[in-house]
């Protein structure tokens, strides 16, 4: 008898070295220059003087330059995104498949993880890459919050860092400071003054963005933690929308209503999705072929 | 069950999770913090801190001799929420403070971001009155004859008599943008710096206009009145250099490496300053070129030179201070390392009383540098052991 040799996939070989390669190579970026330096030069700087440009450019509104910067940055995360949505549907219309994996071999853990890869494998699908685009937009939130701030510069503190950070040759943004940055009558360094209408305005669009993003499960433990998270997130969102600056906020509604965009025509690329939905409860009764349901169809069940 | 418990635990963890991290943010206005702001007579430091405590030191050992608020704020629980109630104005922390605070007889001056002048009784600490304008109070307050005048972030200069607490002029007097400057009053004229661009001469009796001149960039800081000229820095990185009476622009830097904030510095002909990119420069004023080669220090000098003993003081945000030869240009590191680093930034003008200079940092110290000394660090409020 002999051993079977393990099959190896050299594209996976080629992804898994090039990951490494970067992952060293940031290490050795972020020991020589130094973790705030390389935070400040590729994260804050271009987005500080990228929203300053935009300002100066478009007819010094912040509003504007708040807009066609947030739709500029949802365009760059476009092909991300679009993975990630196409991702997550192939990865729900496999969960009938996956369910009978699981109760196929419920004792053998160890097949069982081997057969789900195998399944994932051959469908072309990574469950994981679902997060990217998420985990590519935290330190762009990161980023803005400390941008947002600076632009405006409502304290002198702000003010310094927005020195600090423009670009030297940058000549157009010594007309434009400092930055006019009411809207409405609401002062965008400031927390919406009312405490509702932004907080509203977050929670409601984040609400809807999710409600479009995530997928029917047939697993009712998935199902039940996608409905908590789907109330979560926008309460959250809401919650620090009473905290953080107006400008930060609009930033979120506008880039809620892109992604609710880009989910749509996505879907409408694409077409419905076919899986079997089950109800967190687990009531049998209760499941509901969606292979021609619309989004609304499933979102009922 | 077990999925509903597993629901119940995962949404107490977001409203945990939600709740500690926004309280670890910054608020509206009411919160914003200031820097530490220094001002002195022969034998006291008056300082506001960051936190917007107001405090009397002895200027030799830098023991407190009064604290306001008398007793000092609870401790926040976790990152922002305050254990207790705000109390009372008058008994709460001042906003956040920012310039220069003025030392007269009796009371000390201090203009807040939370948009009051208030007037603390020099001896005891105590809040003698608030006078409210409609916006913050960004720079410092300058007293000419029983008058104080400040401009605002609400775009107006005020003039204040200190005896009647009512305006000496019919209306403050408007800019087109938000001040942050301190003035420069002499027996005619208020000067002023306004972030519209303009500088403002105006007849300190009538508050009449007397003549306004564009520098192309806002500006930030104070102006600076001297021997008919009125000298200014702004975010173009250039010193502009006008003439008193007329306002027309004598001479201009060429554009330096960084935005010029601080207080230019005027010793007989010449002019010290520093960008907030963290370079010295020195000209002179009738011969407009630089007196040595622009001076580099590590961090961004945010406040102007202090004079010191034929030279010049420079704090940095890096917690660093340096003493600057201003015939030659040589320079020394004062005050630096590790533990000054991590006291905060420098960002409120070194003061200078007796041979000593004192620093207020970003994070609410109060040190005092004997340059004289071999370890120049004399005291430190607070101090290690708390107390």
């Amino acid at each position: 008898m002999t051993a079977k040799k393990a099959q190896v996939d050299p594209k996976q070989v080629r992804k898994s070295l090039l990951t490494w390669v970067i992952v060293g190579a940031v290490i050795i970026i972020a020991t020589q220059v130094g973790l705030g330096t390389i935070w400040r030069e590729g994260v804050v700087r271009p987005l500080l003087n990228a929203l300053l440009f935009l300002y100066a450019y478009l007819g010094q509104s912040f509003i504007i330059a708040i807009t066609v910067f947030t739709v500029f940055l949802r365009l760059l995360t476009f092909p991300l995104q679009v993975k990630q949505i196409r991702s997550t549907r192939a990865t729900s219309a496999l969960q009938p498949k996956i369910k009978e994996l699981q109760k196929k071999y419920a004792n053998d853990k160890e097949r069982l993880v081997q057969e789900q890869q195998r399944l994932y494998r051959e469908a072309g699908v990574n469950p994981l890459s679902g997060c990217l685009p998420t985990l590519v937009q935290f330190p762009i939130w990161i980023g803005l919050f400390q941008t947002i701030n600076s632009v405006l510069a409502d304290t002198p503190i702000d003010l310094i860092n927005l020195g600090n950070n423009v670009y030297h040759g940058f000549a157009a943004v010594i007309d434009v400071i400092p930055i006019r940055g009411i809207f409405l009558g609401m002062n965008l360094a400031e927390p919406d003054p009312t405490s509702i209408v932004l907080p509203v305005l977050v929670a409601g669009t984040t609400w809807l963005q999710q409600k479009m993003m995530t997928q029917p499960s047939t697993d009712s433990q998935q199902a039940g933690m996608n409905q908590t998270m789907q109330l979560m997130m926008p309460l959250m969102f809401g919650y620090f929308t009473t905290q953080f600056s107006a400008g930060l906020a609009i930033y979120f509604v506008i880039s809620n209503i892109v992604g609710v965009a880009m989910q749509w025509g996505v879907e409408r690329l694409d077409g419905p999705s076919n899986t079997v939905v089950e109800a967190p409860s687990g009531d049998s009764k209760r499941k509901e072929k969606a292979a021609n349901g619309t989004r609304k169809k499933v979102g009922k069940a | 069950m077990r999925i509903q418990k597993r629901r119940g635990l995962l949404a107490l963890l977001f409203v945990v999770l939600a709740v500690g991290l926004a309280g670890c943010m910054p608020r509206g206005t009411g919160a914003r913090a200031g820097w530490t702001a220094l001002t002195a007579n022969e034998d006291h430091i008056y300082a506001v801190l960051a936190t917007g405590e107001a405090l009397a030191l002895e200027a030799d050992s830098g023991e407190v001799v009064w604290r306001y608020p008398l007793q000092p704020p609870a401790a926040p629980v976790g990152c922002g929420l305050p254990r207790r109630a705000q109390p009372e104005v008058g008994e709460a922390l001042l906003g956040a403070v920012y310039g220069q605070p003025a030392v007269l007889e009796d009371e000390i001056l201090i203009g807040s971001f939370d948009g009051n002048l208030y007037s603390l009784d020099r001896e005891a600490g105590r809040v003698n009155w608030i006078y409210p304008v409609s916006d913050g109070v960004v720079g410092g307050i300058t007293v000419f004859d029983g008058v104080a005048y400040f401009g605002a972030a609400d775009h107006h200069v005020y003039a204040l008599d200190l005896e009647t607490l009512e305006l000496t002029w019919d209306a403050p007097f408007p800019t087109q943008e938000r001040i942050w400057g301190a003035p420069a009053v002499n027996e005619e004229r208020v000067y002023i710096g306004s972030m519209d661009q303009s500088i403002y001469a105006i007849d300190r009796q009538t508050s009449e206009q007397i003549w306004s001149q564009s520098v192309g960039a806002a500006i930030p800081g104070d102006v600076v009145v001297t021997d008919g000229m009125v000298l200014v820095g702004a975010v173009d990185s250039r010193l502009h250099v006008l003439d008193r009476d007329t306002g027309e622009v004598l001479w201009q830097t060429e554009r330096l490496d960084g935005w010029i904030w601080g207080q230019p510095l005027v010793i007989e002909n010449n002019v010290y300053f520093a960008s907030i990119r963290g370079t010295v420069y020195g000209y002179g004023l009738e011969t407009r070129e630089p007196l040595w080669s622009p001076i580099s220090v590590i961090g961004s000098v945010r406040a102007g030179p202090t004079l010191y003993d034929g030279q010049a003081v420079v704090g940095t945000n890096e917690g660093r201070v340096y003493l600057i030869n201003l015939e030659s240009g040589q320079t020394e590191l004062l005050y630096g390392g590790p533990v000054a680093e991590q006291r905060g930034a420098l960002l409120s003008a070194p003061i200078v009383v007796d041979n000593l200079i004192y620093v207020g940092s970003a994070t609410g110290f109060v040190v005092a540098l004997d340059p004289a000394a071999r370890i120049p660090e004399l005291w430190v409020y607070p101090p290690a052991d708390g107390n």
